[in-house]
């Protein structure tokens, strides 16, 4: 009656960067709330992807790995194929896949190394949106995620091509829903700060560290992957059904300090 | 297991200006989500407000019906302990309450401007302290406040509006960072315009009407249904690493 529906039953989505971290959660978040789960990786013979397969199908809902680097325009299409050929439509699109780069004052920084951060955390969002929104708009309906950062706003120090790199796609955010809405696709993001990953390990790591970081968030913790997970699955369901084209910050509060 | 909850068992929800529009329909679903659900507005006469309860109660949850104006502390106040005295502890403060309309800010006489900032702002900042002392006690406690895309990007031909729904952006920001400590969480919910008697002078303007769902990508003026999502999502523990966040829902008009 009142209450929306939380519920993605029906629905498939696909996830990049989907074998660990967030990808990994956001997944398994999706696949509990009733979607089938195509996951996707730069690197699958370690067999961690296959794992989150596995537990997908262990949750009742049908799934997909598919090697995939996401700066490859070639490697995108060929994703967007086998999940239409494997499962008929997508729904949802989570793009998660990203790096984080090693820390290196900006005057530093190589132009290798920009590049490989650029590609990976703007253009590999850009080429998925592209070639799944394609899909989407045949369909009129789509809902695409993009996982941000709380660098978007204010960048980390030393990590300057990867907290431009987020800007943007706060920014690309705000295009995918303008342009894409009348075909019924709607497009957000989310900010995430501290998380407890093995992305941002070395950062927040030591236990000293994490101690002091925490002691500066108003909540008093870094957060958990399933905290940003919960939000996905907020922004994929009908729950979220007038929200386009915006940005929600997970950080417990963070970037108020 | 994955899966967050978005259950409100348990609760005790207090909202404001319940008697209709967003207010009536939030709690309405907060009882449908398990919250019992305690309710004020300006105006009883005419039953509106306790058809709202009644409502709550067919739903199975407790309820309660107040008169208030939420610009007075005294009235802020009783509602509040009425509300602790006959129901329990309060869990989520929904802050509802607010009025809008033009003249532009030029024009606005005096007496307005202050109707506007203690209606649209200090309305909220009095409902906060409130309950805050209990739940900063409790070490719980959850506050969502219903600003306006007018907070961020100003509507038209508005006011004060725009600037005091600015203020409850901020407002939110202020008691998210200070109260995080004591695990009270604080953020907003950013509408254009909803389809309610706030807005019924262009709803009955086909022109008018037109030309704001155009003006939105989704081409259409916000449901208060679509307002329920976002409110059911801050209120549960689906949302429990969010806090000083003011969410825009808003059809992709600020995109």
């Amino acid at each position: 009656m009142g209450v929306p529906s939380f519920s993605l039953a029906g629905k498939v989505a696909i996830v990049t960067g989907g074998k660990r971290g967030l990808g990994r959660a956001i997944a398994l978040t999706f696949a509990e709330a009733g979607a089938d789960v195509a996951v996707c990786d730069l690197v699958v013979e370690d067999s961690e992807l296959e794992a989150v397969a596995k537990e997908i199908q262990s949750l009742g809902r049908r799934s997909l790995t598919v090697q995939v680097d996401v700066t490859r325009k070639a490697d995108v299409d060929n994703l967007v194929k086998r999940v239409v050929d494997e499962f008929g439509h997508i729904d949802i699109l989570i793009n998660n896949a990203a790096i984080l780069g090693n820390k290196c004052p900006l005057l530093e920084f190589s132009e290798n190394d920009y590049d490989k951060i650029v590609d990976t955390d703007l253009k590999g969002y850009f080429l998925c949106s592209q070639a799944v929104g394609r899909r989407m708009a045949e369909q009129k309906g789509g809902n695409i995620i993009n996982i941000a950062s709380v660098d978007a706003m204010r960048p980390s120090l030393k990590s300057s091509p990867y907290s431009a790199a987020k800007a943007a796609v706060v920014m690309l955010t705000k295009s995918l829903a303008a342009e894409l809405a009348s075909d019924n696709i709607r497009a957000n993001a989310i900010a995430p700060g501290w998380v407890k990953t093995e992305m941002t390990k070395m950062r927040w790591g030591a236990l000293e560290n994490l101690k002091q970081l925490e002691a500066t968030i108003p909540l008093g913790r870094i957060a958990q992957p399933s905290d940003i997970a919960a939000v996905a699955l907020f922004l994929a369901s009908d729950a979220s059904s007038y929200i386009t084209g915006t940005t929600i910050i997970v950080d417990g509060g963070a970037s108020l300090v | 297991m994955y899966v967050p909850s978005f259950s409100l068992a348990g609760k005790i929800a207090i909202v404001t200006g319940a008697r209709r529009g967003i207010g009536k329909a939030v709690a309405l679903a907060f009882a449908e989500a398990g919250a019992d659900v305690a309710i004020c507005d300006l105006v009883v006469e005419g039953g509106e407000l306790e058809a709202v309860a009644k409502e709550i109660q067919r739903l199975g949850r407790r309820s309660l019906a107040v008169q208030a104006d939420v610009t007075r502390k005294a009235d802020v106040d009783n509602f509040v302990k009425r509300v602790e005295d006959e129901i329990g502890v309060i869990d989520i403060l929904f802050n509802n309450v607010g009025i809008s309309g033009g003249p532009p800010l030029i024009e606005q006489p005096e007496e307005q401007w202050d109707k506007f900032i203690d209606t649209d702002l200090k309305s909220c900042y009095l409902c906060c302290k409130a309950v805050l002392k209990g739940m900063v006690e409790r070490k719980r406690g959850n506050i969502i406040s219903v600003a306006s895309a007018a907070g961020i990007r100003g509507f038209a031909e508005r006011n004060a509006y725009n600037i005091a729904k600015a203020g409850v952006i901020m407002l939110t920001k202020v008691l998210a960072r200070d109260l995080g400590k004591y695990n009270v969480r604080a953020n907003a919910i950013a509408p254009t315009m909803v389809k309610t008697e706030m807005i019924r002078e262009l709803m009955e303007d086909p022109q008018a009407s037109a030309a704001e769902a155009r003006r939105t990508p989704l081409g259409r003026l916000a449901e208060v249904s679509d307002i329920v999502g976002p409110a059911i999502f801050l209120a549960s523990d689906a949302s429990s690493y969010i806090t000083g966040h003011t969410i825009l829902v808003d059809g992709g008009q600020l995109a």
